[in-house]
């Protein structure tokens, strides 16, 4: 389930980062490209908000493993939850926690 | 790259068995096998049998890029057990101890733990997890039956744990 999907984001002086959770440059743009391509891209960009931080929840149960795994992309006006399963994304207050 | 994590049943050791394609079945035995082998009785007055308490926990088999945090597990909220039979749960924290059949302390209904108010399973072991091997607290499951339960194979019931990874 994890591997349906890659990040990375790309800060204001051009340079991409795959790894990390938040980070001292300015974020520009944020993407979750898909490597099954029936997934769809997301692409965020940062215009009037501001990127805070990102992570990856995973939800496992017995018999199951890994059942899902949302990405959550954190900015000082709202949250931007994809669910890897079906690509599906929902946009929440900040401080909204999803679980599922 | 993606951790890599594991749910384990420790019962009889703090090692632990693999569970995470298994399943976990309450009985009258400290073992993690599940059989047809020491079923939970029915009793004949109002005093409850309780199974042999389980001791779920996970394990990082291959560590994450930076750090794996806030732990939670919950049920789906509706029991499927039928009437008589409660599951209590219990976040005992890091610490091992030998399963019994006398009742866990500080045992909450576990159909009471929903997504909306998990257990918080790093509230003991708080540190971030950044390395392989057993992480987070320790959950402690126990299973009563009363007399008004009916006798038979009770259904599977589904507990989540979820993780946050960076």
């Amino acid at each position: 389930m994890q591997s349906r999907y890659r990040w990375e984001v790309e800060f204001s002086d051009g340079s991409i980062e795959t790894k990390g959770g938040n980070f001292d440059k300015e974020v520009v743009r944020f993407s979750l490209i898909p490597n099954n391509l029936i997934l769809p891209r997301h692409d965020i960009i940062f215009t009037d908000f501001k990127f805070i931080r990102r992570f990856c929840r995973t939800f496992m149960s017995y018999g199951v493993g890994v059942k899902d795994c949302i990405h959550c992309v954190v900015t000082d006006k709202f949250r931007y939850y994809i669910k890897y399963s079906n690509g599906q994304c929902l946009i929440v207050d900040k401080d909204y926690e999803l679980y599922i | 790259m993606a951790s890599v994590i594991k749910i384990y049943e420790l019962s009889a050791s703090m090692a632990g068995t693999d569970k995470t394609s298994g399943t976990v079945r309450f009985k009258l035995a400290d073992d993690t096998t599940v059989d047809a082998n020491d079923p939970i009785t029915i009793p004949s007055t109002d005093i409850s049998t309780k199974s042999y308490s389980k001791q779920v926990r996970l394990y990082c088999d291959v560590a994450p890029d930076t750090q794996i945090d806030n732990l939670k597990a919950y049920s789906d909220g509706s029991s499927g057990f039928g009437t008589g039979v409660v599951t209590n749960g219990s976040n005992v924290g890091g610490t091992f101890a030998a399963n019994a059949t006398a009742a866990i302390a500080d045992g909450t209904d576990l159909f009471g733990k929903t997504s909306g108010d998990p257990f918080d399973m790093d509230a003991v072991h708080t540190t971030a997890v950044t390395t392989t091997g057993f992480f987070g607290d320790i959950l402690k499951l126990q299973t009563a039956v009363a007399s008004t339960a009916s006798s038979g194979t009770k259904i599977a019931e589904t507990l989540t744990f979820a993780y946050d990874e960076i």
